[in-house]
């Protein structure tokens, strides 16, 4: 019993740290659980697994607090929660729109410990069945969010994902160590590329602010119909009709999870433009309704349960805080691998218990304090702002451990974002072309490489075939629905 | 109110220092003794030096922290935090990164990089500037070394040795062999010892049919070989063991054999003991983990991190915490700069004659 609760209280600790890490834009889970990682030399193994599962689920979760609140996406893979949700903490229902994203979360975390739980062994053989060729498709796949994300303007929406692919590839190409598109004094700097939170944050967070800065922050929740008392309470009825979107949505998340190396950016990135190509009503999405933040978080947190899944079985980590996690068991002495679940039942037991514990945790913690920290959008801009850009500053800074160039690339791209703006580029589907460019080359190249430079690759193999018919479906229904929509602006 | 504050902070207290005691002896694992037990308990010590109570930043030319530089930074960290008094904190910054902190740094002993041979093979192979070599830093005390580095291929392809994939090159003279290497590191090199080798005793036809796939993590390497990208990868015998264990799935089973040295506990012949050579000696080639400072480092600093390397060395526990790795620790008198020095030295100028003879990663690849 006594072991149980130090188990509790420890996940209780992990959870609330990764919640704070994953709330500050620029930390994200990752780093709460390389951080975390020294302090469980002193531990066994089951404590840590209970303190860095809550790190994990509590880091992934916390994202979405700034991402509905203030339009900054706290961690990657919160990126497409500010579509939907900031517009809504605008229209003065921030709490409401909390209580959804954490609900989803809770949904996302369990459908996805149920994944984990029932299907592992079926899960893994199912992952290696996906070369390298299937997953460039399935990037591609989640690229064509692009044309979806652009309506009305689609054309400048691809060219700037294109832009954004462009901008990913600079840095040093891992083939032939030659650099790419950098200048030779900042070589050194460069060699990974820009790094993608700096890139997030300056965005989002710095670009409003300079063009708030410019209109003179005369930020107000806006008073609509909405702001009535009743529709801006949350009530399990925001989830009536949300059924398959919601469970839809965390299969995605924990699938993209079960693919190692594809990220959880894409996971909510694709639950996003699937919710938005299957929806009732598609031109509501971005404009603040819980259809579309349900499914960027549902998807986030099911990556969490899908990404334990090839690290578990087949000794692959699913995304990068599972590649941090290896550690832990290192340390202890164990492998994981295709053996691990055979060699160490009472060990699969305990992440199993932990994860759920975890994700119960996490719901509590974030779902009754909210409505205090969701009267953040009630604080004056002016002295708000200047905490959020230290925060930034800060999470920029810790991105490498430590290296000013990262807040100069924050800055910078604090003031792309701004011109983005000004000239009506979307910085978001730039921002999606960023995160899925270097993959996108990775996997493009391993697949050439493999089958001898012929691109016949791409069109040999069913799954692709599959994954081809959606993208063709994919973007001939962007291309009607922006048709469609400059012809309703034209009447 | 003001009672919800105080049950709130009582609360998060007690969280926080059940956490920071670290109070789970009485936990179920049964995992024997931990590296991190041993460690941490090295870590209450009272050492002294010049740096006590000062923190440290060691970096690392790996952006990993589940690879063999951050498990060796990090343990040497630890043990040397204990000897010398100060906070010792490592940092995965990746290779370009960590050498211009060396290169910037002030030679004060408060940043430190602890690499392996990467260090000077990214200089060699033209992945950094010239201004990043070893005449531009000060070499420290060696820490440790890794010769665990090795060749993988699938099971079902039936190579145990190096001798085996030269002999199915020999064998099919349709055939060619990928290779699955990182360019400019350590699997670059002796992929391409190998590959001189056989041009030597087996000659260039057969050389030529041994070909190069640049890139990718372990993870990405593993993923090649079971979709079977790739004929044989190159990575760690601590990665690739559980790979070959009776009840693994064929797709995943595989062989790891061409180690860069001998391994302790571990079934596995050594590229020399399959009898590659390099210039008519026998090819080793152990990852050799060093520390390296700035080029005008305090003397007497320096001294103080020789004399506590050495001391920490000749640790049972730390000698019991590296080979739990399958790491190699090294003497006292090994880890002495001055050995060190001419160590690295020696090795730095047997891979440049090595690069020098070896065909461009264009040449391996097409």
């Amino acid at each position: 019993m006594m072991v149980f609760v130090t188990h509790l209280l420890i996940a209780l600790l992990g959870v609330v740290a990764g919640i704070v890490f994953g709330a500050i834009p620029g930390m994200t889970a990752t780093m709460a659980v390389a951080v975390f990682l020294p302090m469980t030399y002193a531990y066994d193994l089951d404590t840590a697994l209970f303190l860095l599962l809550g790190l994990y689920v509590g880091g992934i979760s916390g994202g979405l607090v700034p991402a509905i609140l203030i339009n900054i996406p706290g961690t990657p893979s919160t990126i497409t929660t500010p579509f939907d949700g900031y517009p809504m903490a605008k229209r003065g229902e921030g709490e409401r729109a909390l209580k959804i994203g954490i609900t989803a979360s809770l949904v996302g975390g369990l459908i996805s410990h149920l994944c984990l739980w029932l299907f592992t062994p079926l899960l893994s053989s199912a992952a290696l069945k996906f070369s390298s060729v299937e997953k460039f498709l399935i990037i591609l796949f989640a690229l064509t969010v692009i044309a979806a994300l652009s309506k009305g303007q689609m054309l400048r929406g691809i060219f700037a994902g294109f832009l954004g692919v462009l901008t990913s590839l600079c840095g040093m190409f891992s083939v032939n160590n030659a650099y790419r598109m950098v200048p030779g004094f900042l070589k050194a700097k460069m060699q990974d590329g820009f790094q993608l939170l700096p890139v997030l944050i300056g965005l989002f967070a710095i670009a409003q602010i300079f063009q708030e800065a410019e209109e003179g922050m005369r930020f107000k929740v806006e008073k609509t119909e909405n702001e009535n008392k009743e529709a801006s309470v949350f009530s399990l009825k925001d989830f009536k009709g949300q059924g398959v979107n919601l469970i839809r949505s965390s299969l995605i998340g924990t699938f993209m999870g079960i693919l190692p190396g594809v990220g959880g950016s894409a996971a909510s990135i694709l639950a996003y433009a699937q919710a938005k190509n299957f929806s009732k009503h598609p031109e509501k999405m971005g404009t603040g309704v819980a259809e579309g933040l349900i499914a960027s978080e549902s998807s986030n947190n099911g990556l969490t349960g899908g990404a334990l899944i090839p690290l578990l079985s087949l000794g692959i980590p699913g995304d990068s805080t599972t590649a941090v996690l290896i550690s832990a068991f290192m340390l202890q002495g164990i492998q994981v691998g295709p053996l691990f679940i055979t060699q160490h039942p009472d060990t699969w037991n305990t992440i199993l218990i932990a994860l759920l514990v975890c994700n119960i945790l996490m719901f509590l913690c974030m779902f009754y304090p909210i409505k205090w920290s969701s009267k953040i959008i009630y604080i004056p801009r002016q002295r708000l702002y200047p905490i959020i850009i230290m925060i930034c500053i800060v999470g920029a800074y810790a991105t490498k451990n430590g290296r000013i160039f990262d807040v100069w690339t924050l800055l910078a791209f604090g003031l792309v974002g701004y011109i983005f703006g000004k000239i009506k580029i979307p910085a978001s589907c730039y921002l999606i072309g960023f995160i899925l460019g270097s993959d996108l080359e990775n996997y493009f190249i391993q697949s050439i490489s493999a089958s001898n430079g012929s691109l016949m690759v791409f069109f040999t193999r069913p799954i692709g075939w599959v994954i081809w018919v959606l993208i063709f479906a994919s973007i001939a229904y962007a291309i009607m629905d922006d048709r469609k929509s400059k012809k309703k602006a034209l009447s | 109110m003001k009672k919800s504050v105080t049950r709130a902070v009582a609360w998060v207290t007690a969280v926080a220092m059940l956490a920071l005691t670290g109070c789970s002896g009485s936990s179920s694992s049964g995992s024997s003794q931990s590296t991190g037990e041993t460690a941490a308990a090295a870590a209450e010590g009272n050492g002294t030096s010049s740096l006590k109570g000062q923190n440290v930043r060691v970096v690392i030319g790996s952006t990993s922290t589940s690879g063999d530089s951050y498990m060796i930074a990090d343990l040497v960290t630890r043990y040397l935090s204990a000897e010398m008094g100060f906070n010792g904190k490592v940092d995965a910054i990746g290779n370009a990164s960590a050498l211009d902190e060396i290169k910037n740094a002030k030679g004060d002993g408060k940043t430190v990089m602890m690499f392996h041979d990467m260090t000077f093979l990214s200089v060699l192979f033209g992945s950094v500037d010239e201004q990043y070599s070893l005449d531009n830093m000060t070499i420290g005390p060696r820490i440790g070394q890794n010769p665990g580095a090795c060749f993988g291929a699938a099971a079902e392809d039936n190579f145990n040795s190096l001798n085996d994939t030269t002999q199915y090159l020999i064998d099919h003279p349709d055939e060619t062999l990928s290779f699955n290497i990182e360019a400019g590191a350590t699997s670059h090199l002796a992929f391409v010892a190998y590959y001189l080798w056989v041009k030597e005793t087996q000659g260039e036809e057969v050389a030529s049919r041994i070909k190069a796939i640049v890139g990718g993590t372990t993870a990405e390497k593993l993923q090649r070989l079971w979709d079977r990208n790739a004929d044989v990868i190159y990575g760690d015998t601590s990665s690739f063991e559980q790979y070959t264990q009776d009840g693994v799935e064929d797709q995943l089973k595989m062989t790891m054999f061409g180690s860069c040295g001998e391994v302790d506990g571990v079934d596995i012949t050594s590229m020399a003991a399959d009898g590659v050579t390099f210039n008519g000696e026998p090819f080793e080639f152990a990852k050799d983990f060093c520390m390296y400072f700035p080029k005008d480092m305090d003397a007497d600093v320096l001294a103080e991190y020789e004399a506590a390397m050495k001391k920490v060395t000749e640790d049972p526990n730390f000698q019991s915490d590296m080979a739990a790795l399958y790491y190699n620790t090294l003497s006292a008198d090994e880890v002495g700069v001055e050995a060190s020095r001419d160590f690295i030295y020696a090795k730095n100028e047997m891979c440049k004659d090595l690069i020098g003879q070896a065909p461009s990663l264009d040449e391996l690849t097409q």
